[in-house]
Parts: structure tokens; sequence; C-alpha cells
């Protein structure tokens, strides 16, 4: 996660809503896109650990399909200023 | 002591020189103007409207002068004064009464951050309230206008209110504003309805304002729970109908159509995403002002039940 974010969350079936403090900003999205978020919220993951995670939470099958779309995912949360890319 | 209980001399001496301090919702406003369709506009729409006692705080003064220089010969022009500024441009002169109402609106929105304030009408029923927002043209205001002339209580047709501290919607209880081929929709649907003079030109067409029914004004201390978020719009020739509509889209059109959901931050979001989880999400299309009152009329009912 980008150290600045701090979200604030609501749900309603499934139609996701996070409010970033740091920024002031509200964001809308779907329940993979909100896994996905929610899952570095709570501690950072590479990516096939984060595929795994979201596998398991959304019982989907951890395919190539699931790599694709959360790499799109992820690119779309970075250009927003939610997260951050850590380099070793 | 109400407006109309002044004489019309009186009125005009207090528009001359210390102002005339009406109240309207929970805002005082000091109006101050030489310009005489300003002093008829007010007594036609504002008659039954409470003024206010000297020394009581004045929340906004608002000042309507004429604007000087030469061109005021050929072309006499009016010019909205707030503290000292002039943040609109100046208007021709017969634009003076739909100026005055805009500045007020423009005094509301820029400032009242005790409210969470919303660019949307709402009116009520049975205790609970329906927040319209939506763009200019979509047809809000005629329908605002509709159902108040069919029993629903005007809250406001421009400015929702919601205060910070319960949700609840205070009413801010102004003359709605009309403009175009919705005037001749109004008097059509709603014969008895009291406008005033039409105002032609102006940036929006042709605009004009009807009165708040009075027994409205005598609620004006009552305030009421969001129910409903509609967002309406007029389609020729649609049958009037509801459409569920996303809650998480319908929050964040909200966010983008309040004047101050970012200046209130996380309070804001919590409050506005409060509100959505107890209000039902609808789109809604119209061409048949009695059609769309029916359908209005319908979820109040279901409401009741």
């Amino acid at each position: 996660m980008n150290a600045l974010v701090a979200l604030h969350w609501r749900d309603w079936n499934g139609e996701w809503v996070a409010f970033d403090v740091g920024s002031g900003q509200t964001h809308q999205m779907n329940t993979l896109t909100a896994t996905v978020l929610l899952l570095l919220e709570a501690a950072s993951a590479s990516m096939s650990e984060l595929a795994a995670q979201v596998a398991e939470v959304l019982s989907v099958p951890n395919d190539l399909a699931l790599s694709a779309a959360l790499s799109s995912i992820l690119d779309g949360l970075r250009a927003a200023g939610l997260i951050e890319t850590l380099t070793q | 002591m109400i407006l109309s209980q002044l004489s019309t001399v009186e009125v005009r001496n207090r528009l001359h020189c210390a102002g005339l301090v009406i109240r309207t919702g929970p805002f005082n406003f000091r109006i101050r103007s030489t310009i005489e369709s300003v002093a008829q506009g007010l007594a036609l729409l504002y008659p039954d409207y409470p003024l206010v006692e000297d020394g009581q705080f004045v929340d906004f003064t608002v000042n309507l002068s004429r604007s000087s220089g030469l061109r005021r010969w050929w072309h006499p022009q009016v010019r909205f004064v707030y503290d000292g500024e002039s943040p609109f441009a100046v208007l021709p002169l017969d634009h003076a009464f739909p100026l005055m109402e805009w500045a007020m609106n423009w005094c509301i929105s820029t400032q009242a951050h005790h409210y969470l304030t919303l660019h949307a009408a709402v009116v009520e029923r049975e205790g609970c309230a329906v927040i319209m927002p939506a763009p200019p043209g979509s047809g809000k205001s005629t329908l605002c206008a509709g159902l108040v002339s069919r029993g629903w209580r005007l809250l406001s047709d421009e400015l929702t209110l919601i205060s910070l501290a319960d949700s609840l919607i205070s009413p801010l209880g102004r003359p709605i504003s009309l403009k175009n081929q919705s005037l001749d929709v109004i008097r059509n649907f709603a014969p008895d309805v009291c406008l005033n003079q039409v105002t032609h030109d102006t940036s929006k067409g042709s605009v004009s304002h009807m009165k708040v029914p009075t027994e409205h004004l005598l609620r004006i201390e009552e305030r009421a729970t969001p129910r409903w978020v509609i967002f309406p719009q007029y389609v020729p020739l649609a049958k009037a109908e509801l459409t569920p509509r996303s809650k998480a889209n319908s929050m964040l059109e909200l966010g983008r159509n309040s004047f101050n959901y970012t200046v209130h931050g996380l309070t804001g979001f919590e409050l506005l995403s409060d509100m959505i989880s107890a209000s039902d999400c609808y789109d809604f299309r119209y061409s048949q002002l009695e059609e769309a009152v029916s359908v209005f009329d319908q979820l109040a009912l279901k409401e009741r039940a």
C-alpha cells in the first residue's frame, strides 16, 4: 500500500466504495478489486501470493485469467496512487 | 412578523437603507437594493416569510446595486455585492430578481459548511425525503414544482441541506426556479401556482420563480429523513419509470453533486454512505408530469404501508 493511504470502506451487496483520508478521494470498485486492495491493506504480497490469497478468499481458480485480471487491477490501483510496487 | 405585514413603503425603506432581513429555512438574509423589481419580486414570492428582529444574527447580506458609469444611462445593469466583492458578472437591470435568487444560493453553497450541501431538489411526504440530483436541463425543477403542486412538501428545489449531526434534511423553502418550456408546462399542470414575471435572455434562458405554498412555510422547522435518492431525466415520450440504481455509483454521483463533500472529508463520506445505505436509489425517466407524480405517490403509499 501507499503509506499515505488510509481507507474507509462501505459495501452494498458487492458494490464497494473506499474513501482515502489521505487524498480525500472516494473510489468505486467491484468485489475483485476491493478484495485485492483489502488484502494489500492487511499485508504486502508478491503477485503469486496475492493470486493465491484472492483465489482462496473468492473461491475462484488460481489460473492465468485471474493473473491477467489482477495485473490489470494492480495497474489501475497503482495509477490511482493507492498502492506502490516494492523494489527488492 | 412576516413580510406581508409591512407596508409597501416600509419594504422599500428597509431595502433602500439598512436592509430587509428575512428568514428562509435555517438562514437569515439581509437584502439591500433600490431596484424596484427586487421589491416587487419579494412582495409577490416572499410575503409569508418571517422578518428577523433587529439585533439577531444575519447569516448573509446580499446587496444588489445599480452599476455606475456612463453605461447606466442606456444599458442599466445590476451588480451583486457581497462583503465588498462582486462574485458574479454584472447583468442587465431586469435580471435583478433572478440574480438575487442565484446570489442567495451562492451564499449558502459556498459558505454554509455546517451542512453537507448537495446540488439537488428535495421534497417530502410522510416525513420521508426524496433527493433528486440532476444536471441542468434534466427536468429536475419541473418535476419538483409538479410534485409540490400535488401534495409533496418542498424542502428545496436547488440545495439539499443535510445535518452533519443527525443526517436529517432541513427545509430551505425558497421559490422554485423554472425556465423556458417548463414555465408553460407548470402553468398548464397547475394553473393556480403563483409565478413571478418572466425574465428573458438570462444565461439560463427565460426564467421565473414559483411561490412556495404557505402551508409549506408553516412547517419550515420540520426536518425530513432521507429515504429515496432519485436521478430524474426528462425524456420526450418516455413512460414514467423508476429503475433501481447502483448504490455505490449513486453515492459517487451525490459526492460529485455536492458543494462541500470534499470539505468534510471522512465525516462527509460517512454521512453520505449512511444516507445511501438508508435510501432506495433509482433512475427516473419521464415525459408527462401527471404520470411522474403518480409514480412518486406510489412510492409514498408503499412507505406508509
